[in-house]
């Protein structure tokens, strides 16, 4: 216990101390082992990954001369952003961070206080000067470029780029075609034909049990697309940046605007309502957890879901299912309303984390080095090595006969049985994606779509029918756009409370507990009340500050 | 801050003295007061020393942290670095036109969930006190506390489970002619929902407690009362419950002096569009602008916020405590 | 404990008949209880047993359908479970016995009236209770004192809580009479010898309690180790567990195969119920040793008489 009392004045001192440890000089020395230069890095790793035994490590250390120092955090989304702040804030943070979109990437205010600070390096030099391939990217990308730049101009971090296709379309509904057959319906085009066909379900048995167990709809809360896929047949109801998560805002030529306020949202509730009032949608869809959702989809005495609105089926059925029930879901394409509207949202492709970020810390050998490494990692034959594992470990050469996931392109590439790949020979996802389009639709992917290696094909093509249905003027682009450091924390504010208020009053509306005829105009007053007027102006001024900058 | 200073200003053993003496006399007695503790307990000083080093060094030191309630902290400039702000961050929090609510929602659930979970390990660790068959009581005992061992997304995941519109609890109500019962759904249900399921959680394990505390009461006692006649309630009553009292009181005080500091993990993950009126509470807020933007200058404002509420419930409620049953935290 | 005592001799047959009314009462009470605390446990365990796909289509309910030891395979295949085990042993036993010491050492000197400033050192500790600094600034005076990737970063920063003082000083100061003090000085004792040989011995009930709640606080953290530790030598169970759940977890390797992540998910379900198992057995386990020592409260009578 004496080391408690000697460390007492330590201790006392510390604080003071604790933050000025984030001076600014310019690029240190090199640190070398042998011909190699250390990079010390931060990333997360799970526990069949050993980063410093990794082959991937080993493979990309031997290319590109560098010696990997690696901080690890598990993939423990809270503690890892924890320890990675922690890192911050004692100053005792790596050259570099390589992180994972998912657990711990930085938001973009982050990476504009770190830029603006000194800790991160700007980038755009020595990508032009090191990294033709990332160049290229952000060339041909301009999403991509516009997600990697400042306002300032300067690329303090990377995001990654996992163009994922089906997602971009999120907002779909999956009916039951065996049991349209049964009632001898075709697949719904029209909002009043779904509700057809949902009476149909209901009423006459198609499950053929001779019980009314039937549920024509149903889904979860944390994967329901309901309202964003029927409201698609009267206004357009966007998505935010993130996989899958709803938005308020709207464009209408360069003004920022919300849907939710307007006639056309109010007919589409007024719709959903009626559904619900009918019982066409279970009760059970806005309050039951995904496993409850799965209990109900693989009811071991009857098959009982006749449609769901979520990303894809396997969500409310187990795919490989003995009785082929997960077979019968097929995807409805986007509805057409009263007033002839068929919209989809559009969901930015890919997550928004930024995960590769240099910091002061680094020496300009390692700042060049790491540029180099990652120019690699953004090539096709980079992205799959460094992924998944190398060549005829983790994927292979396709045969011949193999069909591409896009039919109308050659296949490059056939990802092995995860089964088959052995551990520890990839980065996996601190690896930096930057897969394209391109690059996943030459994958090779099982021609029987409903078999459970042919999903992947099942979504494309299902997307394909709701691809058409997108407003891009519509669009929102909030990935790309930056709001300015000092509004952040009140749009934060704003935005968790509209959010709130928006969907606890949809509810209000469907389920009937506040009455679309007479509270609508109380409830869209309310809206301005907790400040939907200002929410609107900071987003347009960040939508002009970005349109101005990228033409 | 009041009742904790006369309490520690007034000498220990000194009730039979004038309640205000002159600050001089008062001076010279507290000084004798503390040679001759010294004389008595010099050991014990320099026992407690150790553990007061431990306070100063990982909570007192720490602590001083909260400074960036008052500043825009930017993880750079360090705590002491970053600008000051004055109370802009608690004024956001004042102003925000959800605030009300949200404070109004956690402190019904907080006092809720103490006003549950307080009587419950007490009954339970009586009952037990009273069973006599060893393997009945051992079985009763080992199960009521196993529950403490589950994780909170467990927890949730199977009270969902249970409690759907379609669960095992409506299949259940619906054979014996009663209605579905949207639990989940209906705002109303969410506080019942969140506070028994915590209760069936860790009733078992706070029951321990209590059952130490019985054990630790004199058997001469039960003895003597039985050649009285006493019957087992009596004895209850008039020996078991005024035996555990001091313990029961210390409880509560600590109970309701943490209320605020209720976790967000479990009402967030027992939260739908459909409950939320009810169901937003401050943690769960915080929790989710910070998915937003991690302002920790504003976290930590929340969190100093909730322990000032804190520290004045514990006030209160020791000072009732002590004067209903003359036990508190301060003696 | 003493209706225990009590029960071993005939006294059973002289219970008058509202007594046995009333036992009878409390024994249905608490049968109800066991069952409403039961089933869902049993749903656990059946679950851990059972396979994935019945798991994850709700089949299960208090019998495992078809019998599975997947779950248990996956989570103790990992070397490192062993690893963990013995390490969870070493901070539940070491972590115990510091902060039992500890509490003891501030909690028994607040409880004696003659202490001078207690009311002082109670304030000042009720104080950390209410206002605490948060992870980052411990997590600096860990780092200073040298503790990071220690053992010692699990044993120390958290070792005392005020919740235990605080029921610790209860106990003591209600349990043991004035008198005993008294006696105790008389016979010359110094305060540390009443402590050790009339205090301790007449607080068993209360060290069992503050050792089963230290015992369980480092047997579930996991945070702080995920914060503090680097070194996987060192990480305790519930870490080794959680990664296992981690590593089974859909969306790890941002795969194109939806098909393979969604196995994943299922086994992940699993896993998450075979976890419990696997981490609360031997808690569990050292619950009747604990619970032994409630049941013998003769200690008072004892020494009095």
């Amino acid at each position: 216990m004496r080391r408690s009392f000697i460390a007492l004045g330590v201790a006392a001192t510390l604080v003071t101390a604790a933050g000025c440890s984030g001076s600014k000089e310019d690029a240190p020395q090199a640190k070398m082992d042998g011909d190699k230069v250390v990079i010390t890095a931060m990333a997360a790793a799970d526990a069949d990954t050993k980063l410093d035994t990794n082959a991937t490590t080993k493979m990309l250390s031997d290319k590109f001369k560098i010696k990997f120092q690696f901080t690890t955090t598990t993939m423990d989304g809270g503690p890892a952003k924890e320890k990675r702040q922690i890192a911050i804030s004692s100053g005792d943070y790596p050259d570099l961070f390589l992180l994972t979109p998912y657990i711990d990437a930085f938001t973009k205010p982050e990476v504009q206080k770190l830029g603006q600070q000194g800790v991160a390096v700007p980038l755009e030099d020595l990508i032009k000067e090191n990294a033709p391939n990332v160049q290229k990217a952000l060339d041909s990308n301009p999403v991509l470029k516009a997600m990697s730049t400042t306002p300032d101009g300067h690329i303090y971090a990377l995001p990654q780029w996992s163009d994922c296709y089906h997602c971009t379309y999120w907002n779909k509904l999956w009916i039951n075609s065996d049991w349209l057959k049964k009632v001898n319906l075709p697949m719904p085009k029209t909002t009043e034909e779904l509700r057809t066909v949902l009476r149909a379900f209901k009423t006459k048995d198609p499950n053929g049990n001779g019980k009314a167990d039937e549920i024509p709809m149903t889904t979860d809360t944390q994967d329901s697309t309901l309202i964003g896929y029927l409201m698609g047949a009267f206004a357009y109801a966007p998505f935010g940046a993130s996989n899958g998560v709803p938005s308020l805002l709207e464009l209408n030529g360069d003004t920022v605007q919300t849907p939710v306020d307007k006639p056309e949202w109010r007919e589409g509730l007024k719709y959903i309502n009626s559904l619900y009032k009918e019982g066409l949608i279970d009760r059970a869809s806005f309050t039951q957890n995904a496993e409850a959702l799965q209990a109900t989809g693989n009811d071991p005495k009857a098959v009982r879901v006749g449609s769901s609105p979520v990303l894809y089926p396997g969500i409310f059925v187990q795919l490989g299912q003995k009785d082929g029930r997960d077979k019968q879901y097929d995807a409805v394409p986007p509805l057409t309303g009263p007033e002839g509207k068929s919209y989809t949202a559009y969901n930015n492709p890919t997550s928004t984390g930024y995960t590769f970020m240099l910091t002061n810390k680094s020496s300009k050998q390692a700042r060049i080095a790491a540029l180099k490494m990652l120019d690699y990692i953004y090539t096709d034959e980079g992205q799959l090595t460094v992924n998944a594992g190398p060549e005829n470990v983790a994927w292979v050469k396709p045969a011949a006969g193999d069909i591409a996931l896009d039919e109308s392109v050659k296949p490059t590439w056939k990802a092995k049985d995860s089964a088959e790949v052995p551990k520890n020979v990839a980065w996996s996802s601190m690896s930096q994606y930057n897969v394209t389009t391109k690059l996943r639709n030459e994958q090779a992917v099982p021609k029987d779509i409903y078999s459970e290696q042919g999903l992947e094909r099942r979504l494309f093509e299902a997307s394909k029918l709701y691809e058409p249905h997108v407003d891009k003027a519509k669009v929102f682009p909030e990935a790309q756009i930056w709001v300015d450091p000092g509004d952040v924390s009140e749009l934060a504010t704003l935005k968790t409370n509209l959010d709130s208020y928006v969907s606890q009053g949809e509810l209000a509306f469907i389920t009937g507990s506040k009455n679309i005829d007479t509270d609508w105009d109380t409830w869209v007053k309310g809206l301005d009340g907790i400040g939907l007027k200002r929410y609107l102006e900071l987003n347009q001024k960040a939508y002009d500050r970005y349109k101005s900058t990228n033409k | 801050m009041a009742t904790t200073t006369t309490h520690s200003v007034a000498p220990p053993s000194a009730t039979e003295q004038p309640r205000r003496p002159a600050p001089a006399v008062r001076r010279r007695s507290r000084w004798s007061q503390a040679q001759k503790s010294w004389r008595l307990h010099w050991q014990l000083y320099l026992l407690a020393l150790i553990p007061i080093a431990y306070f100063v060094i990982f909570k007192y030191i720490p602590m001083a942290f909260n400074v960036i309630a008052f500043k825009d902290y930017s993880p750079v400039l360090g705590p002491w670095g970053s600008p000051w702000v004055g109370f802009d961050n608690f004024q956001r929090l004042f102003t925000n036109p959800v605030f009300g609510t949200l404070l109004k929602n956690t402190f019904i659930l907080a006092f809720y969930l103490v006003l549950a979970s307080f009587p419950i390990p007490i009954l339970l660790a009586v009952a037990l006190n009273e069973i006599r068959n060893g393997w009945f009581k051992r079985t009763v005992q080992m199960v009521t506390y196993a529950p403490y061992f589950i994780s909170t997304v467990v927890v949730v995941s199977i009270t969902i489970l249970l409690l759907a519109p379609n669960g095992i609890v409506n299949d259940g109500l619906g054979h014996v002619g009663g209605g579905p019962i949207d639990f989940l759904g209906d705002p109303d249900f969410f506080r019942h929902v969140y506070v028994w399921s915590d209760v069936w959680q860790t009733a078992g394990y706070s029951a321990v407690i209590y059952m130490a505390a019985l054990a630790g009461i004199d058997p001469a006692l039960h003895e003597s009362a039985k050649v009285d006649g006493a019957s087992r309630l009596q004895r209850i009553r008039h020996i078991d419950l005024p035996g555990i009292m001091p313990t029961a009181v210390i409880m509560l005080i600590l109970g309701v002096g943490n209320m605020m500091a209720i976790g967000f993990e479990k009402a967030y993950l027992l939260q739908n569009s459909l409950n939320l009126a009810q169901s937003e509470i401050i943690p769960t807020y915080v929790y989710k602008t910070g998915l937003i933007n991690a302002d920790f200058s504003m976290a930590t404002a929340v969190g100093l916020f909730n322990s000032v509420v804190n520290l004045c419930l514990l006030l209160v409620v020791n000072f009732i405590a002590k004067r209903v049953t003359g036990n508190g935290l301060w003696r | 404990m003493t209706a225990t005592t009590i029960a071993k001799k005939p006294a059973k047959v002289r219970e008058p008949f509202r007594d046995r009314m009333f036992l009878i009462v409390i024994t249905i009470m608490l049968v109800v209880l066991l069952a409403l605390v039961l089933f869902p446990l049993i749903y656990i365990v059946a679950s851990s047993f059972s396979s994935p796909e019945a798991v994850n289509a709700g089949r299960v309910s208090f019998w495992p359908v078809e019998f599975s030891l997947e779950a248990y395979r996956s989570a103790l295949n990992n070397s490192e479970v062993l690893q963990g085990y013995y390490n969870s042993l070493i901070y539940a036993v070491s972590g115990t016995i510091i902060s039992v010491t500890l509490t003891v050492a501030i909690a028994y000197p607040l409880s004696r009236k003659t202490f001078y400033g207690r009311n002082v050192i109670m304030t000042l500790l009720i104080f950390t209770m209410l206002f605490s600094g948060g992870l980052i600034p411990t997590y600096m005076v860990v780092h200073d004192l040298g503790m990071l990737d220690t053992r010692w970063a699990l044993l120390i920063p958290n070792a005392i809580g005020v919740w235990q003082v605080i029921i610790a000083r209860t106990f003591f100061a209600n349990t043991v009479p004035d008198e005993l003090y008294e006696a105790s000085q008389l016979d010359g004792a110094g305060g540390l010898r009443t402590l050790w040989s009339v205090v301790l011995p007449l607080s068993k009930p209360l060290l069992a309690v503050l050792a089963l709640m230290y015992t369980i606080y480092q047997w579930n953290t996991y945070f702080d180790a995920l914060v503090y530790l680097k070194d996987p030598d060192l990480f305790p169970l519930q870490i080794v567990l959680r990664n296992i759940l981690i590593l089974n977890s859909p969306g790890r390797t941002g795969s194109v195969d939806l098909a393979e992540s969604m196995r994943q998910m299922q086994l992940a379900n699993v896993l998450r119920y075979a976890l419990i198992v696997i981490s609360s057995l031997p808690v569990l386990i050292i619950y009747p040793f604990v619970a032994r020592f409630f049941t013998k409260g003769v200690l008072v009578g004892a020494v009095k008489g």
